[in-house]
This record gives structure tokens, C-alpha cells and sequence, in this order.
């Protein structure tokens, strides 16, 4: 009826047009045979739109950084205009958001299609079918591109569970203008003996301190887990029991108290922004655990002839007396698809991500923030067009030192001290909790002997986490 | 508004509400038959029921689901749960951290509770008074408890930092002898928290107290300085009786508050580090929930808060009974 009515509306204003002489016969003709297909057509698209459902997926991600949240809209407003029929709702927040809203939509079993998630988090999932594998989507975007350090650590039994969005690593980041005054060469440190014997002359407060640590419990395990791991020991044993009495991790407790007089005063209250700000503006000279992030903060902060590789090091990591190697910690949130997500929604979030890897969507993502989000595609860092990036170019030594840590192998995910830690199940757990935070505030504030606070921290990591994780 | 055209305007509300409950009592009998008829009566049960349904959804089941949960092992992640009881709640009362976090959420409830009745007091007694810049000052007396509480935790952290903040360079400056390092510290941590509270919620205080002293009769002030009253004798024996209900009030609430208060120590110090100076109870049951993973033992612990209020405010009233209304 209403086809019939905008027909006939549409060919009396052709008709009239035409006798009024306001168009000539052969636009009349083109114009009477569009109208008639149109015409005909019309009642065709109430069928189509039934064939294509629509589909709405949430994606979320733990990258908040606006430029990133910008790529992220433009992405998937290109996506939508080739899949009409799918919306995709990108959501970006901080680590600690995700893991709370992730376990409300776990508990009401609304999860989203895909999430980030650590490792320790794709570990856990995937041992309780909380995800499911992706290997299709893996081999879809092409595994053989991806650098095999980044793949290693989602694959569980043959099958991937996870992918990295992109990678990072920390560093110990120094003051190049502060060692210069102080007279010394960082490059050359190997061992804790060395920082030490150096740190007092990078401490010149009030001006600015010796090295800066973060007093948020997620922070200060990751400290731990860094210091424990270069002194060749490890948190768990092979069974997943925590060892934090084991010599070297005592020592490793040893060597924070003997960087406490070094550090600002009320270190223990600084969150890990507040670290980069304070190595930005000079007040610390290192900062023990920073990421390619801090560029970000230099470019702001820093005063304009300071904003440079040649101020802001990256200065190498020691080991400790029972260490072969120092180590660095990976950064790599994985995309994971969950298993309670309806099927079509799970199709749909795979169909996103492998137009989210391509090339010419993935660079948009990386170069949001450029010396952070590294790409996962191992050609990229021989491609000019990557690597001119002007941030990229800038802070070359930071890359490198990248690409480094990486190939050296000597890079494991958050609180992991050996590969071998990825598969236990609780880590995330233990990372989050603040037991480990409680012994070191026992030894190195409260002056506690170190091997009672570690033996208590054993015991409440077993009591309070695996013994109830065993049961869950 | 003047404090006289504020009395003006209290008058005419009672005069209202006197009006009404005479007109009330002036129903003519029949109608008020005409109120129990049972086909309007159930008419009005079934009105009810949307209101009834939605307290029972979101506030009732809420309830009962903590109590019931706080009965099982749960990991906030998994599916699965176990029924173990009271296991939960003597698990906590023997953990020497519960009794710590109790502690905390005590010093930290009965001080800036105390503080903010303090300066709440003191404050609507200044706005009382006449002055010029009055009504500025009573306008801009809310600021601090209108300030999101992300925005006023974080900027009293950058006053605060050791390294950059403003206020220990001044005290440093002015060499006040027994001035700590840093303000922040887990030693010092907790005055900082006491601070902000007071600093954030003393408005609240303010503004009640000085709704209550607008309408205390001046004429009561009058025959007391005739008596040859001084001023601290009129505060203690006229403002403060006169205060008495309104403080009772006030009190409980911010007693409440602050014990079930959350967000301000938990952004203020993440639950550890520095944070566990103020490792307060509410921010002791979101780690057991939330960082530990583990849903039923923060549920228990959560129902221990509750309780714990629930004797709170019974020994309150008890205490402090209220007083008759003139």
C-alpha cells in the first residue's frame, strides 16, 4: 500500500516535471525506469533485513588512552560499514576495572564476546573452560607472522586460548644527566653489589631521590617477582607452592630493605603513574619498573631540551648473588573469546579481530600510542613505514631494547620467574591479593625477620588462595 | 535568605501541615468509610505491588543472597560453591587481621566522626552569626562535600606527596618541630585519612546544625541575657539542648557512614603498601572479595559489618535516648 502510494506520488511528479519541460525525455526515461525498479524491489527488503540478524558484541580492552579509543572507534566504525549486520561495543579501562567487571559478568554469566586478559588470566580461564581456543583465528591472521615469544605463553597443550593485542617490556629507567653529575656508568652494572654501591650517589634529596618504587600491592609482587627471578629463584615450585622462604627470595626481601634509604620517603604510598610523573620532572633518578608509557609522560612533563633517549636511559637490570640473568617482565594482554557467549557472538568477535590484525586497522592501534603498543607482526620491525613513525624514531633505544629483551628470552609475563610458572592456576590470584605486599611491608618498614614474614606469607597463600581455588 | 525570612518561611510550613491534619480530622464521617471500602483497598494493595516488587528485588534479595553466600566457599570467577557453614565467620574471628581492620575502622569512625560534629558545629555557628559575606560563605560552605570523591582523594594525594606537594614544602618551610617525613607513610597515613573525611563531610554536619539554630527562638537568647547569661553559658545551656535531636541524628548517620566508608581509604591507599595503615574493615572485605577472589568470605565478612552497625546503633540509642520534641 504504501510501495503503491510513493510509486504513484513519485510518477505524477515525473509526469508533471516532464510536461513542464523541467527535464528532457531521456532523463524522464532513466528516471521512470529507476522509479519502477525501485518500485518493485521495495517489498524484497523487509525479507533481507529478516536474513541479516543483527549481532551486538562487547569487546573490551584494557587500553583507556584516548588517542587508543579513538583508533579503537574508527576501527570498528569501518568494520561496521563492511558488516552492516554486526555492532561491535569497544570498551576501554584499566587493568584492576577489568578483572572486577569481568568477574560480575562471570558471576551473572553475561560475560562479554572477547576480553583482554593476562596470562596468569588466560591460564586460569582456560583451565575452567571460562574460554575457549582460537586457533582458527590464529591461523586466519597468521601465525607464522607473529613472533613466536609473543604466541608461546597462550598455547596450552597445542592449542591457543589467547592472543596479544600487543607487547611491551619494562625497563629500569634512569636519569642519563643525573649519572653524569653523580660520575658514574650504569652501563656497566651486572649485579645488585653494583646498583648498590652506586645508588648513593643518585640520591640527592630533597632534589631528587635514588630510585623509585610503587606502593600498590599489584606493583610491589611484580617488584618481588623481578628481584626473586634475577637472583635465580622463583615464587612457586614446580607444584604451584608458594617458596617465598627459599634463600632467594629472602635475599631478594635483603635487597629491598637495603634500597629503602634510597627511596622517597613515602614511596609506599606512590602509584605507578605517580612514578612517571616523578621521573618526568627529575625528582627520582631511577624508576625501578617503567614501561615504553613513560615516553608519553617525558613528551609532557620533561622540560622541551630534555625530552630525549640521551636523558631518559634505559639502564640494564643487575642480578643477585645467586642469579645467572636478570629479568624482565612481558607485557602481552591476550584477547581470549569466552565460551558462555552465544555462538554468533563468538563468530562475530573473531570476525573483528582477525579485521582488527590487518595491517592497515592494526598500525592505526599501535601507532595510538607508538612506543608502547608494539606491534605482534614480526615484519613490521623491518618495515621503514613502521619504524619512521616520528615517536618511533625518537625513542629508537627504547625499541631496541625491546626487540632485545624479547629475543634474549629472559621476558616472562607478569609474576612469572620461570616459563614453567604459566601453568599454575592462581597466580593471578596471588598477584592481586595483598599478602605478598603485607611481608614486604613486614621486613622493610616494620622490620620484621624476613624469613617469619616470608614462612606467614606461605601459609596465607595456601590457606586463603590455593587450598580454596583447589575447591572451586 | 535571611535567618528571618527563613523562621517566616519554616512558620508557614507548619502552618500547612497544621492545616492539613485539621482537615484531616474534619473528614466527614462517611468519607472516612467511604477510605476501607475493600474493592479500594485491594485497588491500592495492587498499586503497591511495583513498589513492593522493586524493594524486594533490589533491596531485600540483595540482603538475604549476602547472608546465604556468606554460608559457602566461592570463588568470585567460578561457577562452582561449596557449603561449609559457619567456617567463614570463625575463620575471621580468629584472624588477627579482622580485629586489626576493626581497630582501624574504630579510630577511624569515633575520630572523624568527632572532628566533623567539631568543626560542623563551629562552622554553623560562624554561618549563624551576622557578618558581611554571610551568605557567600554559606553558599560556598557545601563545596567540599559536593566535590567528587576520586577528585578530592587525588588532589589531597598530589597536597600531600612527599615529593611534590604543597603542603609538606610549606610545613617543611615553617620547621614545626614533630613534623613527619611524609604525610602518606603507613604510620602517618591514617591522621591524612581523618583529615580528608573531616575536610569532605563536616558540610553535612554544617548545614543541619544550621538549619536547626535558625529556628531556635531568639526570645530564649533574650531572657537568658537578661538573666546576665554569657555567651558559653548560652551555648551550654540553650544552643546545645536545643541541638540535642539534631546531633543525635547527625551523629548516628556519620557514625554509620564512616564505618561502612569505602572509597575514601581505599583510593587514598589501595588496601596495602601505605594502605595498610588504613586498611579499614569495609576496605578489608573488598579484598577478600575482590583481590583474594574469594565471594563468600567477603559475603561473611560484609555480614559481620552489618552486625556490628546493627549493635552499634542499638547501644546508641540506648545511650542517648531521644529527647521529647517541643
Amino acid at each position: 500500500m504504501k510501495t503503491e502510494s510513493i510509486y504513484g506520488k513519485g510518477m505524477r511528479l515525473l509526469v508533471k516535471e516532464r510536461k513542464e519541460g523541467s527535464i528532457d525525455r531521456r532523463c524522464f526515461l532513466k528516471a521512470l525506469g529507476g522509479l519502477t525498479v525501485g518500485a518493485a524491489s521495495l517489498p524484497l527488503v523487509p525479507k533481507l533485513a529478516r536474513g541479516q540478524k543483527k549481532i551486538t558484541i562487547n569487546m573490551w580492552d584494557t587500553e583507556p588512552t584516548p588517542t587508543t579509543r579513538a583508533a579503537m572507534k574508527e576501527i570498528t566504525a569501518d568494520f561496521h560499514r563492511l558488516h552492516p549486520n554486526i555492532e561491535v561495543i569497544s570498551e576501554g579501562m584499566g587493568w584492576a576495572d577489568m578483572e572486577r567487571k569481568l568477574q560480575t559478568a562471570l558471576a551473572a554469566r553475561t560475560p562479554p564476546a572477547a576480553s583482554h586478559g593476562q596470562t596468569y588470566t588466560v591460564t586460569s580461564f582456560q583451565q575452567k573452560g571460562i574460554i575457549e581456543p582460537i586457533d582458527d583465528m590464529i591461523n586466519a591472521i597468521g601465525k607464522d607472522r607473529i613472533f613466536p615469544h609473543v604466541l608461546r605463553w597462550s598455547e596450552y597443550k597445542g592449542r591457543y586460548y589467547g592472543l596479544t593485542h600487543s607487547w611491551g617490556a619494562d625497563y629500569l629507567g634512569g636519569r642519563g644527566d643525573y649519572a653524569k653529575e653523580a660520575g658514574i656508568n650504569p652501563l656497566g652494572w651486572k649485579t645488585w653489589d653494583d646498583w648498590l654501591r652506586d645508588m648513593p650517589k643518585l640520591n640527592k634529596p630533597p632534589r631528587y631521590y635514588g630510585l623509585s618504587l610503587s606502593g600498590v600491592p599489584h606493583w610491589m609482587n611484580q617488584y618481588l617477582a623481578l628481584w626473586i627471578g634475577a637472583n635465580g629463584g622463583r615464587l612457586f615450585d614446580d607444584k604451584g607452592n608458594p617458596v617465598l622462604d627459599s634463600p632467594q627470595a629472602l635475599g631478594a626481601l635483603e635487597l629491598w630493605r637495603k634500597v629503602k634509604p634510597f627511596l622517597p620517603p613515602a614511596w609506599s604510598s606512590h602509584d605507578y603513574l605517580e612514578l612517571l610523573s616523578a621521573f618526568a620532572t627529575g625528582r627520582v633518578a631511577q624508576v625501578f619498573s617503567a614501561w615504553m608509557r613513560a615516553a608519553g609522560y617525558i613528551d609532557q612533563y620533561a622540560p622541551p631540551d630534555k625530552r630525549n633517549p640521551e636523558i631518559f636511559q634505559i639502564w640494564p637490570r643487575t642480578i643477585g648473588p645467586m642469579g645467572k640473568a636478570p629479568l624482565t617482565q612481558f607485557d602481552n594482554e591476550n584477547w581470549m573469546v569466552f565460551s558462555d557467549a552465544p555462538k554468533e557472538e563468538k563468530d562475530a568477535a573473531k570476525e573483528f579481530l582477525k579485521f582488527f590484525y590487518k595491517k592497515e586497522n592494526y598500525w592505526k592501534y599501535c601507532n595510538s600510542v607508538p612506543v608502547h603498543l608494539n606491534s605482534i607482526f614480526k615484519d613490521d620491525f623491518k618495515d621503514p613505514e613502521y619504524l619512521g613513525h616520528p615517536d618511533r624514531k625518537r625513542w629508537k633505544p627504547w625499541l631496541d631494547y625491546s626487540i632485545a629483551t624479547i629475543e634474549s628470552g629472559r621476558s616472562y609475563p607478569l609474576l612469572m620467574c620461570d616459563p614453567k610458572d604459566r601453568m599454575i592456576p592462581w597466580i593471578g590470584d596471588v598477584g592481586t591479593s595483598p599478602i605478598m605486599a603485607d611481608m614486604i611491608m613486614a621486613v622493610v618498614t616494620k622490620g620484621e625477620d624476613p624469613k617469619k614474614a616470608a614462612k606467614e606469607a606461605n601459609m596465607r597463600i595456601t590457606r586463603d588462595i590455593i587450598e580454596k581455588w583447589k575447591k572451586a | 535568605m535571611t535567618a528571618g525570612g527563613e523562621g517566616a518561611l519554616h512558620r508557614f510550613f507548619l502552618a500547612q501541615i497544621d492545616g492539613m491534619v485539621e482537615n484531616h480530622n474534619n473528614y466527614p464521617s462517611g468519607l472516612k468509610e467511604k477510605h476501607r471500602n475493600p474493592r479500594q483497598a485491594i485497588i491500592g494493595v495492587l498499586l503497591l505491588l511495583p513498589s513492593v516488587a522493586l524493594v524486594l528485588s533490589f533491596i531485600l534479595f540483595p540482603v538475604f543472597y549476602n547472608v546465604w553466600l556468606g554460608f559457602y566457599e566461592k570463588h568470585s570467577f567460578m561457577r562452582t560453591m561449596s557449603w561449609v557453614g559457619l567456617k567463614n565467620y570463625l575463620f575471621l574471628l580468629k584472624d588477627p587481621r579482622f580485629w586489626n581492620s576493626f581497630y582501624l575502622a574504630g579510630i577511624y569512625t569515633v575520630a572523624s566522626t568527632a572532628l566533623q560534629i567539631i568543626f560542623g558545629i563551629s562552622g554553623a555557628l560562624i554561618l549563624h552569626s551576622e557578618f558581611r559575606g554571610r551568605d557567600f560563605l554559606r553558599g560556598i560552605a557545601l563545596f567540599p562535600y559536593m566535590v567528587p570523591t576520586i577528585i578530592a582523594i587525588f588532589t589531597w594525594r598530589w597536597l600531600m606527596n612527599d615529593m611534590y606537594g604543597v603542603i609538606p614544602y610549606v610545613l617543611n618551610i615553617l620547621h614545626i618541630p614533630g613534623m613527619p617525613d611524609a604525610w602518606l607513610s603507613v604510620d602517618t597515613i591514617m591522621y591524612v585519612l581523618i583529615f580528608l573525611s573531616i575536610w569532605t563531610f563536616f558540610p553535612f554536619v554544617c548545614v543541619n546544625v544550621l538549619a536547626r539554630l535558625q529556628t531556635i527562638s531568639p526570645r530564649l537568647y533574650e531572657a537568658a541575657k537578661v538573666d546576665g547569661a554569657s555567651g558559653i553559658q548560652q551555648f551550654i545551656h540553650i544552643t546545645l539542648p536545643e541541638l540535642r535531636n539534631v546531633l543525635l541524628i547527625v551523629v548516628l548517620l556519620r557514625g554509620i557512614w564512616m564505618f561502612t566508608k569505602f572509597d575514601v581509604p581505599w583510593l587514598l591507599g589501595f588496601g596495602a603498601g601505605s594502605g595498610e595503615g588504613i586498611r579499614t574493615l569495609p576496605v578489608y572485605t573488598y579484598q577478600w572479595a575482590f583481590t583474594f577472589n574469594q565471594a563468600g568470605m567477603g559475603a561473611a565478612l560484609s555480614n559481620i559489618v552489618f552486625v556490628l552497625t546493627l549493635v552499634g546503633v542499638t547501644v546508641y540509642f540506648a545511650a542517648f535516648p531521644k529527647g521529647e520534641v517541643e
